[in-house]
């Protein structure tokens, strides 16, 4: 979240300079592809999502705003391309009864320990509404100013939003004899 | 069952949000709520469960994935052969009368001309009253034989004119540098010479006394030059660079 260097490195991408490219991407990518995958809930679509939300951040760079952290310019591209990425599987799912669980894949699940994994089921088993709310807050530490900014919901919205969540959570955690 | 207040109180307990007032208010809902203390302590661990959840890492190449795919403006140029361009001083004056020289002359439109040879009579806008009655004089010609980029410079005098007749070919994107102040000259335009070269339109720009040009594949371009004020006064050199990928590919200069 460095503004001014932000802006710096927007200014220098704009006029051609892959060097800066590259520092946007290697201060971004991470937490952008976090993000991505707590929504998506699968590597593999979260870092498509990632490389999509890149791609078309730096196409429409000459319309960023400078006057709104770049930090929340392309996170709501990320947020927005993770969304739509969901509702795509989702509609493939649908359509498909053969689809095969869109958990998370065989490398991640070898890593990941199992709590963790309790967690991320939690997180798919809310509405994508709910889950980006608190992958904003929990996972990428935004105020509820900058989810709102984000999302662009107002902050009311965002705080009933991810009460709801952590309450929903908590029965999913109870419901499934998760120890909390 | 709490109330929709307590709930909120104990949610923007977790997330640092509560004012003084609002803190003692959920002060007196834990003390005189069993049922509040309760979901205080649960929704805490989930939280805290959620902020403690380890990123995990993203794909080795999700980086190059993205450099590789993303197409960003021609970048500006960047002046950096190294013992001209140390030397090289802004030159404000120069650089605002080549702006307005710029302004206008606008952009020249060349039909068809393999080499220009100083024929200015063809170019669009007024820059000398009948230019072709000048005779044109050959001075020097520079071979550029640099890995990626090849070609030729010359240099024509055309009455009070100087001409430099580029005809370059890089394989990649160069910058083609033309040092003006140092060799005590004005730049008074620039012109695309054939129609089997690429445009130079908008791929120009003089500043600090220094004229830049960026592009690739085949160039084929005039520059017309006259002396500033206080000039060489013909004897001097013009010196040319060329960078490819910022660094010095090619450096020389012709004599006047």
């Amino acid at each position: 979240m460095h503004k001014s260097r932000d802006q710096a490195l927007v200014e220098r991408c704009l006029k051609g300079d892959r060097q800066a490219l590259e520092a946007l991407i290697g201060e971004y990518q991470r937490p952008l592809f976090n993000a991505a995958y707590r929504i998506l809930g699968n590597p593999e679509d979260a870092a498509d999502a990632t490389q999509a939300a890149f791609l078309k951040a730096f196409e429409h760079l000459a319309s960023y705003d400078p006057k709104y952290k770049f930090f929340s310019w392309i996170y709501r591209i990320a947020v927005n391309e993770a969304i739509n990425q969901f509702k795509r599987n989702r509609k493939q799912e649908e359509l498909d009864e053969s689809a095969v669980d869109s958990g998370p894949g065989p490398d991640l699940v070898a890593d990941a320990g199992d709590l963790s994994r309790e967690i991320q089921d939690g997180l798919m088993a809310l509405t994508e509404d709910y889950r980006t709310v608190v992958v904003l807050r929990h996972y990428s530490d935004c105020s509820y100013r900058e989810i709102g900014e984000i999302l662009q919901i107002p902050e009311k919205t965002v705080k009933s939003r991810l009460f709801s969540a952590r309450q929903l959570l908590r029965d999913h955690f109870v419901a499934n004899g998760i120890t909390i | 069952m709490l109330e929709d207040r307590a709930l909120y109180l104990i949610n923007a307990e977790i997330d640092g949000e509560l004012d003084a007032s609002e803190k003692s208010e959920l002060a007196a809902v834990l003390e005189r709520s069993e049922e509040a203390r309760a979901m205080r302590a649960e929704l805490g661990r989930i939280a805290r469960l959620l902020d403690d959840d380890a990123d995990i890492e993203p794909p080795a190449n999700l980086s190059s994935r993205i450099m590789a795919q993303v197409t960003l403006p021609a970048p500006n140029p960047s002046f950096s052969l190294s013992a001209f361009w140390a030397s090289l001083q802004p030159g404000p004056v120069a650089a605002a009368f080549a702006a307005g020289m710029l302004v206008s002359l606008g952009v020249y439109e060349f039909a068809s001309r393999p080499q220009m040879g100083g024929d200015l009579g063809s170019m669009v806008g007024t820059m000398v009253a009948n230019p072709q009655d000048l005779a044109a004089a050959a001075r020097d010609q520079l071979a550029v034989n640099a890995p990626g980029v090849k070609g030729s410079v010359s240099l024509v005098e055309q009455g009070s004119f100087i001409v430099l007749n580029f005809d370059l070919d890089s394989a990649e994107q160069a910058e083609i540098v033309v040092g003006l102040t140092e060799a005590g000259l004005r730049f008074g335009g620039i012109a695309h010479t054939s129609d089997d070269a690429l445009s130079v339109d908008g791929v120009f720009e003089v500043s600090g006394g220094t004229l830049r040009v960026v592009n690739q594949g085949r160039q084929a371009f005039t520059v017309f030059l006259s002396e500033a004020a206080g000039g060489s006064g013909g004897d001097g050199e013009i010196p040319i660079g060329v960078t490819m990928g910022g660094a010095p590919a090619f450096s020389g200069a012709l004599h006047r």
